[in-house]
Parts: structure tokens; C-alpha cells; sequence
């Protein structure tokens, strides 16, 4: 992934504001976002709706927070489907996602030099 | 406090990483924070903690942010807490649901430390506002509570002090309505010693407090000198002096009063500053008795005139007195009396029973039309009855003293110019009020004293023939008579006695009362009860029924009559 997925202007503020707290906001930020992931697989396979749509509007908002504005896109994208439709239908979606958070994983962990 | 107080802001948000930077954002504006993951945590925090400020996300597992904020808000009560929902501009759906829980901004992500100082400071300045505003409120309120209570207190005194009197009587009809607790207007009324009543009706400039202060004096001035036997003039005058004595610049009483002679069915008025007091004859016709003086507490006692008007009011005619409040009523067509209005209506009035029933009803629909423009509205109706009807027991006091002046006797002797301005009938009841058990046969006393004092004047001293008073317009001649010998008098005396003996059963005041006059032949006064038409030598005959004797000696200068009581509860009196 290249860092134009992520607004570099709000992630170089974030990293500002939060100064030496900030490797400890993107740790935070990843493992969160992993357990989203994980429980919006979950909530897919037991067809929890309202569950699923809970995780993926958080996964939306932090994703917004930190700049990662293409993830942030499909996560609405789905959020939008899961409300209309049956949340079957968003698995292509959800596939796209975990490539997009793995490649904002590796640039997040470089930037934050972990 | 110079710095705003450090307010507590509670911060809900389910995902840890955007709360790790709204947290971090909220502490470096110089907040203290308080976190909460879901609306369940948020409602035990906010009980807790107590947070004066609540930033809510939207969609939380557990309990939502609508729900938490529902609750909260339900346990808020009149207290201002402002929340700020967390939420995506995209949610547009959400965000009416976000201001029916009861949000009042949003904050969207990503989130603007700029955008998030700015709401923060600005809902900081209104809570402060708002505390402001309702410690005033509160302040405001227990003053008025105390105020209330004071009022209360004092009103309590003042209903003891200025009393309604004799209000109670049958012949008189009356309303009185308060604008607070207090009225501008005072109603006063009180029998005469001598079987008669003196009805009093004054209206104070402005309201309130101020208006009840001035009020007081003139209550008790009233019922003072009313039981003393003080007639209609004196009390004026004493009541003038007092409120110009007391009354700010500006301030005065309009009043008028009315003096009923039940015996004579005859009425003396006085009016200063009030509306007409209009007197409703048998015949249909409406007298009115204009305002003839300055309101009272203006003038000096020197420039007061408390010269009454006279004037015959038969059995079944009535007299009405009323404050300004009356021209706000109206009649029965709905038009306004204005400034002549009721007196249009009176002559109109056909049914005169009904009047007072109507003023009434009038002012509760006004009252309920207008609460807070109405004027005070005092308004008395009094009908003249047969001496026979009214009471002849008034209610004095009648304490059981074991002190008090049982055996003693006074002389008193008046010259030419105490005989023309001076009444010395008050200060001889004054005496005779001493004697605790006669305090009851105070109404006899006072009639006796009267007739006798009176008869010692106008026939002994002035040789005025009551025959005179037989007619209407004798009436007037006989007073112009009277007035004008009374002026030219010289070289005269009235000598006036009392002796009291107290005895088993009760005691004996004897009255003498001796006339440097020229003395009437008495062999010819008639001493039977005369008829009802007939003014003129009344006192003798209302004398024999009272006293056990009734003597005239010399050339009948010399009158002595002799008063015998027996104490009440032997059960028998005479």
C-alpha cells in the first residue's frame, strides 16, 4: 500500500497532537481493528445483522479519525449495504477490506517506526 | 471565581482508538475527562461522577448512545447538560434521532481539535449562564417566599388592627377585593355608643405594603373614638392630622364617611377625594354626595374642614360608598359605568335588592377577565332600618376587671366657647367605661348623656324649639339657628355632674346636669312614647324608659336623672 490511502496531513497532526503517545495510538488502533474485523466475520457467519453493522461503523469512524480514507469508504460502502440488504451480500466487500487494513497495517507500523 | 471552574466532561466511545484521541484531545483543552465504552457504563459514570459535560457516541454494542442519552436525561431534571453526539457526517439519518434523545451538537470524525475547543468553550459559557441563572432564580424565589410569609405575618396584624367591625350587620352589604395581600382600600364601621353607626371607607394612593402602613392609624384612630362617642367630625380631624403627619409628600387618603342615625333616620357624609357617594331614595331618585374636601392627610389641621352634609335617609333607602375600581365594572347591557356609570344604573335600577348582587358578580367576571390591570374594587352598601331592627346589645369587650373606679363622683362645668367647640360626651363616657360592669350599658349611658347635654344646650342654653325639627326643612332652620346662637353665645354655663354608687345587686349613676338658661315650664313636657313621625321631643319619652327617674327641679335649668343597673347575670336588667 502506498500512502496515498492515507491523508498524510491528518495522520502527520494525529502524530503531533498525540506526540509520544502516538506509537501507543496505533498499536491501539490495529489491535482494535483486528478484533473488529474478527468479530464482523463472526457476526457474518451467525447472520447478526445488527452486531455486524455496530463493528463495521466503528471500524468506519476510527478509519476516518486516522486518515485511512479509502478503508473508511469501503466501510461505508458495506455499513450502507448491511443496512439496506442482507449482510450475505457484503462478502466480496468484506475481502477488500482485510487486503486495504493489512496494507494500512504495514504503512501505520512504518510510520510510527514499531 | 476569576477562571471558569474545571468542568468534567464524560466521553463515550466504543472504539478504543477514537476514544484514545477525542480523550487525549478533551485533557489538552485543560478538562478533566471520565470514559465510558457503551451507554450502560455511561449511566453508572454519569451517576457517579456527575460530568458536566457528555460527549456520546452514536452506535455502541450494549446500549446504544440514543438510549443512554433518554436516561440520563431523565434523571437531569431542570439542570443543563449539554451533549454532544460522536458521529460521521454521513449519518444523516442519525441525526434527527440524535436530537430527539435529547443531543444539542455534533461533533463529527474526523474530529478538529479546533471544532472541538470551539463547542466545548462555547457550551462551558452556558452552563455557566445557567448556573447563574438559577442560583438568581433560587435566590429570587426564597426571597419571595420570605417576602410572602412577612406578608402574611403582617397582614394577620393588620386584619386584627383595622377590623371590619360592625360590618357584619345585617343592613350592610360589602366587597372588598385585594389586589395583593394587601388592599389600597380600608373598610371600617363601628356602632355608635349611642345605638347609631359610622361607616368608613378609605382608598390610599398605590397599593401594597405602603398603603396598609398608612391604613393602620387610621383603623385605630377610628375604632377608638367611635366607642368613646366621639362624633364624625372629631374623627376626621384626628384622623387628617395623623396621616398628614405621617404620609410622604404625595401620599394621601381619599375617603368618605358616613354617620347613620337609625332614630332619626337621618345621615351626616363627609367626602374627600372619593367618587360620588350616592344615596338611592324610596322615591327613585339618586342623591349623590360630591367629593367637598382635599383627600385626607394633605391639609394642616388648621385648614381641615370636616363639615359633614345632612341629609334624611328613610327605612328602605340606601346609601353607596365605593372606591375608583367601580368605573372598570359594568352594567347590565355590558357598557362601562366610567366616571357615571352607576349612578345611571341606580336610577335605572328598579329593583334595588339586586344591586349589590350584580357589583359583585361584575367584579369576579372583571377579575377573571383582567387579573392584572384591575384597580381595587371596595364597594358598600348600607340600608337604613328601623332603629327597633338593629341590635341594641353592641359588641364591646366586656373584660371582667376586678380594678376599676366603683365609687366616685365628677363635676364638670363648661364656659361659652368650650360649650360651642368642644364634645363632652366622650370624656364623660371615658369616666363611666371605668366602671368595668357598666362597660355593657355604655349604649344607655351615652344616649342619656347625650339627650340630657343636648336638651341642656339647644333648649336650656339656646332656647331652640324642637317643635322645629318636626319638618325637613325645619331641620335645616334649626341647625342655621342653632350655629348662629351658639356663635353670639355669652355669659353662659353648663354644668354637668356624674355620681356612681355601686350596691349588692348592681349600682346607680346619677346624672345632673344644670343650665344657666332661662329654665322651660316641665310641667308640660310630654313624657309618652311618641309616634313614630313625630322627631321632636323624643328624648324625654327615650329617656323614661331608660332611668329609673327623670327629674326636673327649679325653673327646670336643672335636670337629674337617674341611671340603676343590676349585673348581668342576675338575669334582669331594670
Amino acid at each position: 500500500m502506498n500512502l496515498e490511502h492515507l491523508n498524510k496531513t491528518q495522520i502527520n497532526e494525529l502524530a503531533l497532537m498525540l506526540d509520544d503517545e502516538f506509537p501507543e495510538f496505533i498499536r491501539t488502533f490495529i489491535s482494535h481493528s483486528e478484533e473488529l474485523i474478527l468479530s464482523l466475520k463472526q457476526q457474518l457467519n451467525t447472520n447478526d445483522n445488527n452486531g455486524f453493522i455496530i463493528s463495521i461503523h466503528s471500524l468506519k469512524g476510527s478509519c476516518r479519525n486516522i486518515g485511512a480514507e479509502l478503508l473508511a469508504d469501503y466501510c461505508l460502502q458495506i455499513e450502507t449495504q448491511a443496512r439496506n440488504e442482507n449482510i450475505a451480500s457484503v462478502h466480496p466487500e468484506l475481502m477488500s477490506i482485510c487486503a486495504e487494513f493489512n496494507d494500512l497495517k504495514v504503512t501505520l507500523l512504518k510510520l510510527a517506526r514499531i | 471565581m476569576s477562571k471558569a471552574p474545571q468542568l468534567k466532561i464524560l466521553i463515550t466511545e466504543d472504539n478504543i482508538a477514537d476514544c484514545l484521541i477525542i480523550n487525549k484531545l478533551v485533557r489538552d483543552q485543560g478538562y478533566q475527562t471520565v470514559v465510558a465504552h457503551n451507554g450502560i457504563e455511561a449511566i453508572d459514570l454519569f451517576v457517579k461522577e456527575k460530568p458536566d459535560i457528555i460527549l456520546m457516541d452514536a452506535l455502541m454494542p450494549k446500549m446504544d448512545g440514543f438510549e443512554a442519552v433518554k436516561r440520563i436525561k431523565s434523571l437531569v431534571k431542570d439542570d443543563f447538560l449539554p451533549i454532544i453526539f460522536l458521529t460521521s457526517l454521513n449519518d444523516d439519518i442519525s441525526l434527527v434521532s440524535c436530537l430527539e434523545a435529547g443531543g444539542d451538537d455534533f461533533l463529527s470524525k474526523p474530529y478538529s481539535p479546533i471544532v472541538i475547543a470551539a463547542k466545548i468553550q462555547a457550551f462551558t459559557r452556558m452552563i455557566t449562564l445557567h448556573r447563574t441563572v438559577q442560583a438568581q432564580r433560587d435566590e429570587i424565589t426564597s426571597r419571595n417566599e420570605y417576602l410572602l410569609q412577612e406578608q402574611k405575618i403582617a397582614k394577620e396584624i393588620f386584619d386584627n388592627v383595622a377590623h371590619l367591625g360592625c360590618l357584619g350587620a345585617s343592613n350592610i352589604k360589602h366587597l372588598l377585593s385585594p389586589m395583593s395581600v394587601f388592599n389600597g382600600d380600608v373598610l371600617l364601621a363601628s356602632r355608635k355608643p349611642s345605638g347609631g353607626m359610622i361607616v368608613f371607607l378609605g382608598d390610599f394612593t398605590g397599593h401594597g405594603l405602603p398603603a396598609a402602613v398608612g391604613a393602620m392609624p387610621v383603623a385605630e384612630i377610628f375604632y377608638d373614638l367611635v366607642v368613646k362617642g366621639f362624633g364624625v367630625e372629631r374623627i376626621l380631624h384626628d384622623i387628617n392630622q395623623k396621616l398628614h403627619t405621617i404620609l410622604p409628600v404625595g401620599f394621601f387618603c381619599c375617603a368618605s364617611i358616613v354617620d347613620i342615625n337609625y332614630a332619626w333616620e337621618r345621615i351626616e357624609i363627609w367626602n374627600g377625594g372619593l367618587l360620588d357617594v350616592l344615596l338611592k331614595k324610596n322615591d327613585g331618585r339618586v342623591l349623590p354626595f360630591k367629593s367637598l374636601h382635599l383627600p385626607l392627610g394633605i391639609l394642616s389641621a388648621e385648614a381641615f374642614n370636616a363639615e359633614c352634609v345632612e341629609c334624611d335617609m328613610k327605612v328602605g333607602e340606601r346609601i353607596y360608598l365605593f372606591s375608583d375600581g367601580i368605573v372598570d365594572l359594568k352594567d347590565r347591557e355590558e357598557n362601562e359605568f366610567a366616571l357615571n356609570g352607576f349612578a345611571n344604573f341606580l336610577l335605572k335600577n328598579e329593583e334595588p335588592e339586586l344591586i349589590f348582587s350584580h357589583i359583585v358578580e361584575q367584579e369576579k367576571l372583571s377579575f377573571e377577565r383582567n387579573v392584572s390591570n384591575i384597580d381595587d374594587v371596595t364597594f358598600v352598601e348600607i340600608l337604613m332600618i328601623s332603629e327597633d331592627v338593629v341590635s341594641s346589645k353592641h359588641e364591646l369587650v366586656q373584660n371582667n376587671e376586678l380594678r376599676g373606679a366603683r365609687d366616685w363622683s365628677m363635676s364638670f362645668e363648661m364656659f361659652n366657647q368650650t360649650i360651642r367647640d368642644f364634645n363632652p360626651i366622650p370624656l364623660m363616657l371615658h369616666i363611666t367605661m371605668e366602671v368595668p360592669e357598666l362597660r355593657v350599658f355604655n349604649n344607655d349611658v351615652c344616649m342619656i348623656l347625650s339627650e340630657l347635654i343636648t336638651n341642656g344646650i339647644d333648649h336650656g342654653l339656646l332656647g331652640l324649639d324642637s317643635k322645629l325639627k318636626n319638618s325637613s326643612n325645619g331641620f335645616q332652620q334649626y341647625y342655621d339657628l342653632r350655629s348662629e346662637r351658639l356663635t353670639n353665645l355669652s355669659g353662659e354655663s353648663l354644668h354637668i355632674s356624674l355620681r356612681y354608687l355601686p350596691n349588692a345587686t348592681g349600682g346607680v349613676l346619677v346624672i345632673r346636669v344644670v343650665d344657666t338658661g332661662a329654665g322651660f315650664d316641665f310641667s308640660q313636657v310630654d313624657f309618652d312614647i311618641p309616634k313614630a313621625s313625630q322627631m321632636s321631643g323624643r328624648g324625654i319619652p327615650l329617656l323614661t324608659r331608660l332611668c329609673e327617674s327623670i327629674i326636673y327641679e327649679g325653673n327646670g335649668n336643672t335636670v337629674e336623672a337617674v341611671y340603676r343597673w343590676v349585673k348581668l347575670h342576675d338575669n334582669n336588667k331594670l
